[in-house]
C-alpha cells in the first residue's frame, strides 16, 4: 500500500502534464472542431524555445518559460489564421490530415533550427518533500508537486473561464454550432484562432513541465505524451470538456499501476486496455450517443 | 500490324511493363556498366519500390474503401523483424517467409478490422496511432525478438526456390517482381467485385448496407489487405538492407507514406507510383546531392508535409488528376492541329 501511495506520487507530474496537453487538445477539438494530431510536435518547439532562452543566451528559467509559452501562443494563432481557417470546407478528416502535414514540417524545422543535440532545462525547485505518515516514509520532488498544483490550478482557472466567462459561454457556443454562433455575432474566426493560440500555449507549457522535471529537451518527448492524450480525448468521449481530462488523469495512474506487476508490459497492457474500453463504449466512457444525420 | 500494336497499348498493364522493363533495364546499367547509374540511385529505386509496396496497400483502405491509418510503418516494421528473425534461424526458401508474415498479417489485420467496426473517422486514426505506439515500444524494449534499440543486423539474403540465392545486386529484382505481382492483384481487387463492394463502402455504409453488402467483412478485408502489403515490404526491406533497427519504421514514416498516397490522389496502382516515387526517390537521389540536405536529413519532410496541405486545400485529386487535366489539354491540342483549327 505504502509503495503504491509512493508510485503515485512519483507519478504525480506526469499527471499534471497530461492534463494539460489534454486540456489543449481538447479545446481546439471542441471550439475549431480540429483534432489536433501536431499539437505533441508544437508543444516540443515550446520547449525548445524554453530551454534555448535559457542555455544559449542564459535568461532565468522562469522568463524562459514564458518565452516558449508566448511564442507557442503566437505559432498555434498563427497556424489557425494562416491554414487552418482556409480550410473549412475540407472536413473533419482532411484538417486531421492538415495537422499531420504540420508534424511533417514542424519536425522537419526543429531539428534545422535548434540543432540535433538534446538541450537541458533546470528543475524550477530543487529537493524533495519527505513526510511520515502510518509507519512509512513518502517522498515527492518539490518540482513534481509544483509541476501538479499548477497545472490543475490552469486547468481549473480554463473551466471556470469556460463556464463562468462570457468568454467561454463564447467559446462554447462556437463548439456547440458554429454557424449559429455566427449569427448571434460571435466572431467564430477570432473563437478558433484563440482556441489554438491556448491550447498550444497549454501544450507548451506542459512540454516545459516535462522538460524541467527530467531536465532534459527533445525532439521525441511529447510524441508518446500527444498519442496518450489523443487516447484519452477518444476514452473520456468528445461531447465534454470534463470528460477528457478525466481520461488523462486515469491513464498515467493506470499506467503506474500497472508498471508494478510488469514493468515491461505496462504501456501495452494500458493501450490493450484503451482499446478495449473504446470498443466497448465508442463514444467515450463519458460521452452521449449522438445521431448521425444522413 | 499497328491495330496489334495499338491494341497492346491499350492493355491495362501496358503502362506498368513498361516501367518494370525500364527499372530493370536501369539496374542493368548499374550492374554492368560503371557511373551511368550510380549506387545511390539503384538503392533509392529499390526503396522506393518497397514503399510504393506498403504505400498501395494504404492506398487500398483510404481510396478504396474509405478507412484510414497511421499505424503502416510499424506494421512494415513487423513484418521485417519476422522476416529477420526466419531468414537468419531457417534456411527456407523466400515463398516460405512470406507465407509466413501473410498469415501474421491477417491475423492482425482482422482484430484491427474488428475493432474499426465500432469506429469511423478521427477515431479510426486515433486507434491504428495507438497500435502503431505499442508495436514501437515493443520494438525497442529489449528482447531477442528485436533485439532492442540497435535492432537486428547481418540477415543473410533470402534464397529464391532451393538454388537461386540472391545478393546485393539480384535483390533488386526480387522486390521490383514482388511489386509488379502487387500491382496485378491490386488492379484485380479494384475491378472485381470485392473493390466495388468497398467503393460503395465508402461512399455511403448504409446504402452498401441496403445493397446486401457485409460491411463487417469489407472492412476487415480492408485491413487485412492493407496489413499483408505493409508486411510483405517490411519483408523486403529486410531483404535488401540485411538490416532491422527501430528507428526506420517511426510515426514520420507512416506519415510519408499517407502523404504519397495523399499526392499519388488515387487507389490505382499508378497514382501510388507517382506519388511514392515523387516523395521518395526525389528525396534519396536528388535532394541528397545538396549539402544542406545531407546536414539535415530530415528537412525533405517539409516538403511531403507542405504537399499534404495544399492537395487538401487547392488540388484535390494529386497527380492522377494533374496527369488526367494534362492528357486531356495534349488530346486537345492534338485534335485541333489535325482538324486544322489553331489555338487562339
Amino acid at each position: 500500500m505504502a509503495s503504491m501511495i509512493q508510485i503515485l506520487l512519483n507519478n504525480l507530474f506526469l499527471v499534471g502534464v497530461m492534463v494539460l496537453s489534454t486540456l489543449g487538445i481538447t479545446l481546439t477539438f471542441k471550439t475549431a472542431n480540429v483534432a489536433n494530431f501536431a499539437q505533441g510536435i508544437l508543444a516540443t518547439v515550446g520547449a525548445f524555445v524554453a530551454a534555448f532562452f535559457f542555455m544559449r543566451m542564459g535568461v532565468d528559467p522562469w522568463i524562459s518559460l514564458v518565452g516558449g509559452v508566448v511564442v507557442c501562443f503566437i505559432i498555434g494563432y498563427t497556424i489557425d489564421v494562416l491554414i487552418m481557417s482556409f480550410m473549412s470546407s475540407s472536413g473533419a478528416v482532411g484538417r486531421v490530415m492538415v495537422t499531420l502535414g504540420l508534424i511533417l514540417i514542424i519536425s522537419a524545422f526543429i531539428p534545422i533550427i535548434f540543432g540535433m543535440i538534446p538541450y537541458n532545462f533546470p528543475r524550477f525547485f530543487a529537493g524533495n518533500f519527505t513526510w511520515e505518515m502510518m509507519g512509512s516514509t513518502f517522498i515527492i520532488t518539490r518540482n513534481g508537486l509544483f509541476t501538479f498544483v499548477t497545472s490543475m490550478s490552469i486547468t481549473a482557472i480554463i473551466f471556470i473561464a469556460l463556464y463562468k466567462t462570457k468568454w467561454g459561454l463564447m467559446v462554447r457556443a462556437t463548439a456547440s454550432n458554429a454557424t449559429v454562433a455566427a449569427m448571434l455575432g460571435i466572431n467564430t474566426k477570432r473563437m478558433t484562432a484563440l482556441s489554438w493560440g491556448i491550447s498550444s500555449a497549454c501544450a507548451s507549457l506542459a512540454a516545459v513541465f516535462l522538460g524541467a522535471q527530467t531536465t532534459n529537451v527533445h525532439a521525441d518527448m511529447m510524441a508518446v505524451i500527444a498519442t496518450i492524450s489523443l487516447l484519452a480525448l477518444v476514452m473520456g468521449g468528445f461531447t465534454s470538456f470534463f470528460g477528457p481530462v478525466i481520461g488523462a488523469i486515469i491513464i498515467p495512474t493506470a499506467t503506474a499501476m500497472l508498471a508494478m506487476i510488469s514493468g515491461l508490459w505496462a504501456n501495452v497492457l494500458l493501450y490493450t486496455f484503451v482499446l478495449l474500453t473504446i470498443l466497448i463504449k465508442p463514444m467515450g466512457i463519458f460521452g452521449k450517443k449522438t445521431m448521425e444525420k444522413v | 500490324m499497328t491495330n496489334n500494336l495499338k491494341q497492346i497499348s491499350k492493355h491495362p498493364l501496358f503502362g506498368y511493363v513498361i516501367l518494370a522493363l525500364g527499372l530493370i533495364g536501369l539496374q542493368l546499367l548499374f550492374m554492368f556498366t560503371d557511373g551511368i547509374v550510380t549506387l545511390t540511385v539503384s538503392r533509392a529505386i529499390a526503396m522506393s519500390m518497397i514503399y510504393t509496396i506498403a504505400a498501395m496497400g494504404l492506398g487500398i483502405l483510404m481510396g478504396l474503401a474509405g478507412l484510414a491509418s497511421l499505424g503502416t510503418a510499424a506494421f512494415v516494421g513487423l513484418g521485417a523483424y519476422i522476416a529477420a528473425n526466419i531468414l537468419i534461424s531457417f534456411h527456407v526458401p523466400f515463398f516460405v517467409v512470406i507465407l509466413a508474415v501473410t498469415i501474421v498479417a491477417i491475423v492482425i489485420g482482422s482484430i484491427i478490422g474488428f475493432i474499426s467496426l465500432r469506429v469511423r473517422g478521427l477515431h479510426l486514426l486515433v486507434i491504428t496511432l495507438a497500435f502503431a505506439t505499442i508495436l514501437n515500444e515493443l520494438f525497442i524494449t529489449p528482447n531477442n525478438f528485436t533485439g532492442g534499440p540497435s535492432g537486428i543486423t547481418n540477415v543473410p539474403f533470402p534464397e529464391l526456390g532451393m538454388f537461386l540465392q540472391l545478393d546485393r545486386e539480384t535483390v533488386y529484382f526480387l522486390i521490383l517482381g514482388v511489386m509488379f505481382l502487387l500491382i496485378m492483384l491490386t488492379l484485380n481487387i479494384i475491378n472485381s467485385p470485392t473493390g466495388r463492394a468497398m467503393l460503395a463502402m465508402s461512399s455511403s455504409e448504409s446504402l452498401a448496407k441496403a445493397m446486401g453488402i457485409n460491411v463487417l467483412k469489407y472492412r476487415v478485408l480492408a485491413f487485412v489487405i492493407s496489413t499483408i502489403y505493409a508486411m510483405i515490404a517490411g519483408v523486403l526491406f529486410v531483404s535488401s538492407l540485411t538490416a532491422a533497427s527501430p528507428a526506420s519504421w517511426n510515426f514520420m514514416l507512416s506519415l510519408n507514406l499517407l502523404a504519397a498516397v495523399i499526392l499519388g490522389g488515387s487507389a490505382k496502382p499508378s497514382g501510388v507510383i507517382m506519388g511514392c516515387f515523387a516523395i521518395f526517390t526525389l528525396d534519396l537521389v536528388v535532394l541528397r546531392n545538396f549539402a544542406f540536405f545531407v546536414q539535415n536529413p530530415s528537412a525533405s519532410m517539409v516538403f511531403s508535409g507542405a504537399l499534404i496541405i495544399i492537395i487538401y486545400a487547392k488540388f484535390p485529386g494529386g497527380l492522377t488528376k494533374l496527369v488526367q487535366e494534362a492528357r486531356h489539354l495534349i488530346i486537345k491540342i492534338v485534335k485541333g492541329a489535325k482538324h486544322g483549327t489553331s489555338l487562339e
